[in-house]
């Protein structure tokens, strides 16, 4: 300012010319008395709301952060439960596993006793049936062997014999 | 066959027998040779074979029977063979000697044997039969060596079963 005021030096810091100096600081004034009326209180009024709309800015950003930290509050618990869940999920499954693992081998062992008497009952009776065959084997042989015998002890007057003794139980009869 | 066809073969052949003077001797001859085709495998499958001509079946029982029979029976067997009836010989010739018999007022007794019965054997069992029904009995005796020893006699549903082949059979169930 001094520098520009100075349009004509006169070896002073001031101007040449003192009522610049008057005119100068009047006017100076003047816009600082404007200042001060007009402008500082929308300047406060501007820094006022500025820092409401900071503090509401911190409030809401509070806030969030609380709600932020409910959630996460809830979101572990979530977790938790979730956790819970499925720990529950799992001992259910590991019940049932056990459950069906034990009516599996309850199962298994009564198939193999079946099994066991079912072949057991088998055995019999195909031994039963060899027994049967061997006996029906022995009694054609037997037989075969008897007729064989019978036949060749039948000669014509053993043939004779018999006719005449049926003869006599007929008549007797 | 039905047992109208059987009857109505029975009373043709009685009508001709009859005719010729001798039916209970042509009944007899009959009787034989049925008998024979029965136990004969070979003899009753020819007779029965429809694919021969029937004047080749009727040749083959004029040679079996040739000088075995009289000219009645040999002509009724031949008529029953050419008919196309040889496999069922045996159950005409039956129901004939029922009706001869019947006609007589006696009734047949078919004697099964394995070997052939005496005179006096048949005389003996005929007393027997008639003395044993009541009735009067015609024997027919057929050689069967099925029966392997003794005598089966069938009267009518009357079975009087006396053969060792029964006895075989009797002896095998009891070794089963």
């Amino acid at each position: 300012m001094f520098v520009f005021a100075a349009e004509e030096p006169n070896g002073w810091l001031l101007p040449g010319d003192i009522n610049e100096v008057y005119w100068g600081t009047a006017a100076f004034l003047v816009v600082l008395a404007l200042f001060l009326w007009k402008g500082l209180p929308v300047v406060k009024k501007a820094m006022v709301g500025r820092s409401e709309r900071i503090a509401a800015e911190i409030a809401a950003a509070e806030e969030v952060r609380t709600s932020a930290e409910s959630e996460l509050t809830t979101l572990r618990q979530s977790l938790g439960n979730a956790d819970a869940e499925a720990e529950s999920i799992l001992a259910e499954a590991r019940t049932r596993a056990e459950t069906i693992k034990a009516d599996l081998m309850r199962r298994a062992d009564e198939e193999v006793e079946a099994s066991k008497v079912r072949a057991g009952i088998e055995i019999e009776a195909q031994r039963q049936q060899a027994l049967a065959d061997l006996r029906a084997e022995i009694a054609s042989q037997a037989s075969i062997a008897t007729e064989a015998v019978v036949t060749d002890q039948l000669d014509a007057d053993r043939q004779r014999r018999l006719i005449d003794s049926y003869i006599d139980q007929v008549g007797a009869a | 066959m039905s047992d109208s066809v059987i009857s109505g073969y029975a009373d043709a052949l009685y009508a001709v027998a009859a005719a010729e003077g001798d039916a209970r001797s042509v009944t007899d001859e009959l009787y034989a040779f049925a008998a024979a085709v029965e136990s004969n495998d070979e003899l009753r499958s020819a007779l029965a074979d429809s694919s021969l001509p029937a004047a080749q079946r009727q040749q083959v029982v004029e040679d079996v029977l040739a000088d075995r029979a009289s000219r009645p029976a040999v002509a009724l067997a031949s008529l029953i063979v050419g008919a196309g009836r040889g496999a069922e010989i045996g159950e005409i010739v039956r129901a004939l000697g029922d009706k001869v018999a019947a006609e007589h007022g006696r009734e047949v007794a078919e004697v099964r044997a394995a070997v052939p019965l005496s005179d006096e054997q048949v005389q003996r069992l005929t007393t027997a039969l008639e003395t044993a029904t009541g009735k009067n009995i015609d024997v027919r005796v057929i050689v069967d060596p099925k029966v392997v020893g003794g005598v089966v006699t069938q009267i009518g549903d009357t079975v009087i079963d006396g053969s060792v082949r029964t006895r075989l059979n009797k002896m095998r169930e009891s070794f089963a």
